[in-house]
């Protein structure tokens, strides 16, 4: 498991290196570590690279054979819900944020889905509201995504007997890991997306079909293994380092 | 005795001791900075080569070249260690079309010991030599040498010896015209504000580069699918003190609208890139001929001989004094 999900991420250093404008600059003129691309060459933090660098250069995170631009912070949403949560056709997952530009692409077939701004829940979201109200009226299951306040923002504009009845899901940044959370959560990040959820095992574990993280000088770095573009590889973001649960023998990250 | 070629790839060899003497006394512009050249070399598709001529006082030559042959590579860089099995030697300035991409001091002829070196290093996969921006008089010089030569586009220059600055520029063109860039110069006072930097790595290069892709998107086609200009190219190439970068950016957001790049010469500077905004996504109508007059003002308020305006838009570039000079490309053997 551990060989092939290195290999993963050695695929991907390396096709990024040959197609990407952005690190094969980064690692031709300064270098990186694990592995190597240019003998010699080790740059700054392992070739890893802060999130603030890459504003305003996705451009430059498209291979040479083109490919799209959109950032989607709702990536990996489905899969880690899937995983997680054995979220089912039939399902209504709820994302509530003020800052969310579109539905989860990603859900597994037969999950429908919505977007809610919780400022505007008694406003223009007024009829997506009554959409959740509706499912959780009918008996069907209601998952909610977001962060903490926005969601009881949500389980206050919903009738005081039906909001116990939503699975609340809260989202936690890399960054804040540490701090305690309920039976469910995930870790999302504004540029990766969704990266991972809290098992039942109580550990953050990583979606590592489609998540790499590895370990550098300037903490831990995250790669998309299946994002082909805008392609984002080793990213730095938040504390902590990997680890592997002992239960699951799958990689975790440790606050 | 007969020189002896030094082939170095700046991805991986350091900057000779002798490079920036040699840069000087060629008078090799910006583009030939060792940091640029091995920022544009790691860009590449295929591999670049600098061959340095030598003889038994020092460098005579210098060369810059693509090996472009096959196997050849569309939507990937150049491998580490990876080359052409065979192909040609494409010799080009580095960074500009406009310029040759050799200086040989003892002339052209000189490149026939360069193409013969190139052969004896490269492998009879190395099947024959183009030159670009050759002129008549260097075809001459090869002789037989030269199997095939092709006029290619002009590079266009305007003459600005002895001009004291912008009226006087402005009084050589025809009334129209005259007339309409001093109407553009008012319209464009208060709209833009331009910068002119040299020496200093440009600040906004992210947004400038994403210019420059705009721009090259327009020549974009299924024969001809440009490396995008890197970030990091540049960087290096602003940084270098004998370039000059003028960035316009509108007075009130801050929004850079258009960027133009030129690299210094003691007498005959290069307009090397433009880009902009388009005017239908909020860019600056006219902003290229604000350019052109802000260019003029550089380049006469520095007592430079001649302005190259490089290829393309003959007839705009007539109109503002500019001539031609014919240019072949030639297939050595």
């Amino acid at each position: 498991m551990a060989m092939r999900w290195r290999r993963g991420y050695l695929r991907v250093v390396r096709s990024s290196f040959a197609t990407v404008p952005f690190y094969r600059e980064l690692w031709a003129l300064s270098g990186r570590t694990e592995p190597e691309v240019v003998p010699g060459r080790t740059g700054v933090d392992g070739g890893a690279v802060r999130a603030a660098a890459l504003a305003g250069r996705v451009g430059d995170l498209v291979p040479l054979a083109g490919g799209p631009t959109e950032i989607d912070p709702l990536r990996g949403l489905g899969p880690v819900l899937a995983e997680h949560l054995a979220v089912t056709a039939g399902t209504l997952v709820a994302v509530v944020d003020p800052g969310t530009p579109r539905p989860p692409v990603d859900l597994p077939a037969g999950v429908r889905s919505c977007v809610l701004d919780p400022s505007g829940l008694a406003g223009p979201y007024a009829g997506v509201l009554d959409d959740v109200t509706d499912h959780l009226r009918r008996g069907a299951r209601v998952v909610a995504v977001g962060g903490d306040k926005d969601l009881d923002q949500l389980a206050a504009a919903l009738p005081e007997t039906l909001a116990h009845l939503v699975t609340r899901v809260p989202v936690r940044d890399p960054d804040d890991l540490a701090a305690p959370v309920g039976p469910h959560a995930l870790i999302a990040h504004p540029l990766l997306g969704v990266l991972g959820g809290l098992g039942g095992c109580g550990r953050w574990h990583i979606d590592h079909p489609r998540v790499y993280l590895r370990a550098t000088p300037a903490g831990p770095a995250y790669t998309l293994l299946r994002q082909r573009s805008p392609r984002l590889v080793d990213v730095l973001a938040g504390h902590g380092r990997p680890g592997w649960c002992p239960r699951h023998g799958t990689p975790v990250v440790e606050p | 005795m007969t020189p002896t070629a030094e082939v170095l790839d700046p991805r991986t060899d350091p900057e000779p001791s002798y490079w920036a003497a040699l840069r000087a006394r060629a008078g090799l512009r910006a583009d030939w900075a060792w940091p640029v050249l091995r920022a544009q070399a790691w860009s590449g598709r295929c591999p670049h080569l600098v061959t340095v001529m030598h003889d038994a006082d020092g460098p005579v030559g210098v060369v810059n070249a693509g090996w472009v042959g096959l196997p050849g590579r569309w939507t990937s860089f150049l491998p580490v260690g990876a080359r052409p099995r065979f192909g040609a030697l494409h010799v080009r300035g580095p960074g500009s079309s406009a310029v040759p991409g050799w200086w040989m001091a003892g002339g052209t002829r000189a490149l026939i010991g360069y193409q013969r070196a190139m052969r004896a290093r490269l492998g009879p996969g190395c099947l024959a030599t183009v030159l670009r921006q050759a002129v008549p008089a260097e075809l001459s010089a090869l002789g037989g040498r030269v199997l095939l030569s092709r006029l290619t586009e002009p590079i266009w220059s305007v003459d600005t010896a002895g001009m004291s600055g912008v009226d006087d520029w402005l009084r050589r063109l025809d009334k129209k015209r005259r007339s309409n860039l001093r109407v553009i110069g008012r319209k464009l006072a208060d709209r833009v504000t331009v910068t002119i930097t040299s020496g200093e790595a440009v600040s906004q290069a992210a947004e400038v580069t994403e210019l420059l892709r705009g721009n090259n998107a327009k020549y974009k086609g299924p024969m001809h699918n440009p490396v995008p200009q890197l970030t990091g190219y540049i960087e290096e190439l602003t940084a270098q003190p004998d370039t000059v970068t003028f960035r316009y950016t509108d007075p009130d957001t801050g929004r850079l609208v258009g960027v133009g790049i030129a690299l210094d010469h003691p007498k005959t500077p290069v307009w090397r890139t433009w880009a902009m905004v388009p005017v239908d996504d909020g860019g600056v109508r006219d902003l290229y001929f604000l350019h052109i007059t802000r260019l003029i003002e550089w380049v006469t308020a520095n007592r430079r001989a001649t302005l190259v305006l490089g290829k393309g838009k003959g007839r705009l570039k007539s109109s503002v004094g500019a001539t031609a000079t014919e240019q072949y490309a030639a297939l050595l053997a």
